[in-house]
């Protein structure tokens, strides 16, 4: 007998009935315990699937908004640039900033003791309302009675991928869903040939979060987001590749999709239905993308009016396209821009260069949208937002307590402005206000997760009853947190 | 007097020794029962007369303080006559100490009895000068569910402003804790007892204190004067929030109505933003499809709708109208398929039927859609005669008619909607002047006749 026979002899020996009695107990109490709380309980999932094929209703309260359309500034565009006038903050340009200011604080590069920077912008107020509005935004002056300015919100993350991570799924980490997944599993698509939840990237990067902004998370894969791109194929390997006919593709994909429906009524995965409608939407969507993407057929008053040149990537295209979506009924429309991140490192990054072109590129896409939607009445039943994931300081940045070759300002959490407009807000209204240097907010403070609890109560969702189950307890968007903004809901 | 009012301001200061050297006294006479060879019998004796005369001095001084006024009435009461009673008991105890023939079962009842009447005492005491929420406050979280606590709770949470009435239960509360400490049956300052409704008419000494405005009001006046004044009400204390103020404004302002609803009066704004910060309470008017109800739709009308080609589905879980969208292909047959929408004639709320092919024809249908709000039937060859069957649609409040063959006529077809707030007319011959008289008979109603390109002036 060697040693290592002795040994397991010596463990049977140990290992007694009443040893197997009491695993036993527990393991069976274990087993009971995954059943209640859920886990891996397929027919919950499998009904949502379900659901979203039948295109059912989850509207807790009669909706003000059917759609979204948000327009997000990867980057972050600085606050103080555009919206949130302090002319206080004017007066104390070039001096350096107190240090009240920066004790116990946490930036993504200023070190030491960085100066105040004065508005690289003139302000004034424009119309009934009298919003602020900098000059770097000509054409959104225009607006102005349309939107509600939210200027005090806040966040918690310095750094855009969890910054974005947080205002997209509600947690700075990976993993959950985002917003255009929950609210298309909350309500569905309202066009079974086109996908209910489109993301449309220009500025030649996707943001820092990477694709996670518009997944699924733990959601049924039918509920995440479609990137579609104005440039080229509208979405990659859509067209049928050479030789096959959409007669031969549509048989196959049937056989394709009875195979599948044989393996799920074996199996029972959620996600094979998923797959069977992924392959039935895909194939809807060889007609349908091609021909909602085709800007060509816009008149040319309406291609001056967004600044469009059909083929580009551009932020205008996307907002055309967010419109032509919008009339279709996708539900969640979301673009993303590029390059807002004005550091002043480099030019590009540099309010006085980069900054001022990705104004130029925005400025009046945006102001079309606005203007497009309202005279075809859809402006009344869709929500716009517009905001980056956090803001920017009040004092120049000072990367390793050096002086920036160009004019910038550093990732700042306290205090940031959005804009909101459409679908059931009030227009014409600030919201909120930061202290005279526009570092923290003093009244009316927005938090991502409020903005994020009345986007889905615009929509008609409750943000506290829309949950999911997942590894036995039920998620939802906001978390714990969120408070509906009653005030600005029109 | 006044130098009688001073000594009792001194009644905090004094009330802690008696309270140490009376508890002191019990303690060593429990131990004098232990260790009689200790001979503490004359100690005990002597401590009890020192606590005696202290807590008699003690006494007379919060006496003196509670003359001032000011303290919750019941509380007052008890601490006060509790106060006095401890003072009795001292004494009992030191006299009963002295006696030659002690009776041992009376001294250590009576012990017993000071300590916790000390205690309860004290605590009535603390009470008044902290707030009755002062030591739950901070305490662990299984204590505040013991005593049934909640964070904040200082304001009810009301949700039906049905039965929510201005006086009894948003501003009672507040006079209640505010104003009756000194103005009630117990205590009548200035000859006003606002604790009951006729008393508060009656008003003061000097006469009524509510009168048809809040600015000619004595009460309102008093509360919104610099604080600084002799005058200003409450002069100790926690002065009304400008909410409360704003409250009380408004009760006056409504007619200071003991019986009115929230729901009988119109509520204003910044009303509103209060009743909801303070009660949670949601005073917004309500729409019309929250405040209508109507028949659930039959299950067969639904299959039969969506056969026609529509898409229809609830607004909402808890509500029975329904939103009803064209989903048809065959664009020739729309006009015969609206006459579908009659049979849920009372229930379609909001109804899309843009680029759908629909004319004059098709427009007959709808007209039996009595409860419709939203209406889009942009993008259609639909011309003023159509329009002309939306003339009896009293509740659309949003109606789409643009890219559509209407003119200015169709502004005499929809003077009387009056309720209808937005008109979209873009890429139409609906001109200005039609829009123009056409808002002047529906008053709120905006008309979006379209943008024209132009670049900004810089």
């Amino acid at each position: 007998m060697t040693v290592f026979d002795e040994l397991r002899f010596r463990n049977l020996q140990a290992n007694t009935r009443r040893h197997f009695l009491k695993n036993c107990t527990m393991g069976m109490g274990a087993l009971a315990m995954g059943m209640l709380t859920g886990c891996a309980k397929a027919d919950l999932v499998t009904n949502e699937s379900v659901r979203f094929t039948s295109g059912r209703t989850l509207s807790h309260y009669a909706a003000r908004a059917k759609r979204v359309i948000y327009m997000h500034m990867a980057g972050s565009p600085s606050q103080l640039e555009l919206f949130d006038y302090k002319p206080t903050l004017n007066r104390l340009h070039d001096e350096l900033c107190p240090q009240s200011l920066l004790e116990g604080k946490k930036f993504a590069f200023i070190s030491g003791v960085p100066k105040m920077l004065g508005h690289q912008a003139t302000f004034a107020q424009y119309g009934q309302s009298g919003t602020w509005i900098s000059n770097h935004l000509p054409y959104f002056q225009e607006v102005a009675d349309e939107v509600c300015v939210l200027k005090a919100m806040h966040t918690d993350e310095f750094n855009h991928a969890p910054a974005q991570l947080l205002l997209y799924s509600g947690s700075p980490r990976l993993g959950r869903p985002s917003i255009g997944s929950w609210v298309t599993y909350g309500l569905g698509s309202e066009n079974e040939d086109l996908p209910g939840f489109v993301i449309l990237v220009s500025g030649g990067k996707t943001p820092s979060a990477g694709k996670s902004v518009w997944g699924n998370g733990f959601l049924p894969s039918v509920y995440q987001g479609v990137q579609c791109r104005s440039q080229g194929d509208p979405v990659l390997y859509l067209s049928n590749p050479d030789g096959m006919d959409r007669n031969l593709r549509k048989k196959s994909i049937d056989a394709i999709n009875d195979i599948n429906r044989q393996e799920y009524e074996m199996v029972g995965d959620p996600e094979i239905i998923t797959r069977i409608s992924q392959y039935e939407m895909a194939f809807k969507m060889q007609m349908s993308v091609p021909e909602a993407m085709d800007i060509h057929k816009e008149p040319a008053y309406i291609h001056d009016m967004y600044g469009t040149r059909p083929g580009e990537a551009s932020f205008a295209n996307n907002c055309l396209l967010a419109r032509r979506m919008a009339e279709k009924g996708v539900r969640f429309i979301q673009l993303f821009h590029w390059g807002w991140d004005s550091h002043g490192a480099g030019k590009a990054e540099a309010l006085n260069h980069g900054f001022m072109d990705r104004c130029r590129e925005v400025d009046q896409p945006m102001t079309a949208l606005i203007k497009d939607l309202k005279q075809r009445g859809l402006l009344a039943d869709t929500l716009l937002i517009w905001g980056g994931e956090f803001g920017r300081t009040p004092m120049m940045e000072n990367r390793g307590g050096a002086t920036n070759p160009f004019v910038g300002r550093d990732h700042h959490t306290d205090a940031f402005t959005m804009w909101m407009a459409g679908g059931g807000v009030k227009g014409g209204m600030s919201y909120g206000e930061t202290d005279e240097i526009g570092y923290y907010g003093i009244q009316d403070q927005v938090h991502v997760h409020d903005l994020q609890a009345t986007l889905l109560h615009c929509l008609g969702l409750n943000h506290e009853k829309l949950t999911y189950r997942f590894q036995g307890r039920d998620f939802r968007l906001t978390d714990v947190s969120g408070h509906v903004l009653k005030e600005i809901l029109s | 007097m006044d130098l009688l009012d001073w000594f009792g301001r001194f009644h905090p200061a004094l009330v802690h020794f008696p309270i140490g050297i009376l508890v002191v006294g019990v303690i060593m006479q429990f131990i004098a029962y232990r260790k009689p060879t200790l001979n503490l019998d004359k100690a005990v004796s002597n401590l009890y007369l020192i606590g005696f005369v202290a807590a008699f001095v003690a006494a007379f001084a919060g006496w003196m303080l509670a003359q001032e006024g000011g303290y919750q009435a019941d509380t007052i009461f008890w601490h006060r006559w509790l106060g006095i009673l401890m003072v009795v008991l001292a004494f009992g105890l030191y006299w009963n100490s002295r006696k030659n023939e002690v009776n041992h079962k009376t001294m250590r009842w009576g012990g017993i009895a000071l300590v916790l009447g000390l205690m309860y005492t004290g605590h009535l005491g603390g009470e008044m000068t902290h707030g009755p929420e002062y030591l739950l406050e901070s305490a662990p979280d299984f204590v505040k569910k013991l005593a049934s606590y909640e964070e904040g709770a200082n304001y009810t949470v009301l949700s039906d402003p049905d039965s929510v009435r201005i006086y009894d239960d948003l501003l009672r509360p507040v006079l209640e804790t505010k104003c009756w400490t000194c103005h009630d049956d117990n205590l009548t300052k200035g000859g006003l007892n606002m604790s009951s409704e006729e008393m508060l008419l009656e008003g003061g000494r000097n006469g009524s204190v509510i009168e048809g405005t809040a600015e000619e009001s004595e009460i309102f006046k008093r509360v919104t004067m610099d604080p600084a004044r002799r005058k200003y009400m409450p002069p100790k204390g926690t002065p009304l929030s400008y909410q409360e103020v704003k409250l009380l404004e408004w009760w006056i302002e409504t007619g200071a109505s003991f019986d009115k609803r929230v729901t009988g009066v119109e509520v204003p704004e910044n009303i509103q933003a209060i009743l909801l910060a303070r009660h949670e309470l949601d005073t917004k008017p309500k729409t019309f499809l929250e405040k209508t109800k109507v028949e659930l739709v039959p299950e067969e009308v639904m299959m039969s709708i969506a056969a026609e080609g529509f898409s229809i589905k609830p607004i909402a879980m808890n509500s029975n109208f329904v939103d009803v969208q064209w989903k048809g292909i065959d664009s020739l047959s729309v006009d015969k398929a609206a006459a579908a929408l009659a049979e849920a004639s009372t229930q379609i709320a909001w109804l899309d039927m843009g680029n759908a092919n629909l004319s004059d024809a098709g427009m007959m249908h709808l007209s039996k859609l009595e409860n419709l709000v939203r209406l889009k039937v942009d993008n259609n060859p639909v011309t003023d005669a159509g329009v002309k069957h939306l003339e009896n649609l009293k509740h659309l409040e949003s109606l789409n008619l643009y890219s559509t063959k209407i003119s200015d006529i169709s502004a005499d077809y929809l003077t009387g909607l009056k309720s209808l707030k937005k008109l979209f007319v873009w890429q139409t011959d609906f001109g200005s002047d039609a829009a123009e008289k056409l808002q002047s008979s529906i008053p709120g109603l905006e008309v979006v006749q379209g943008y024209t390109f132009a670049q900004p002036a810089q």
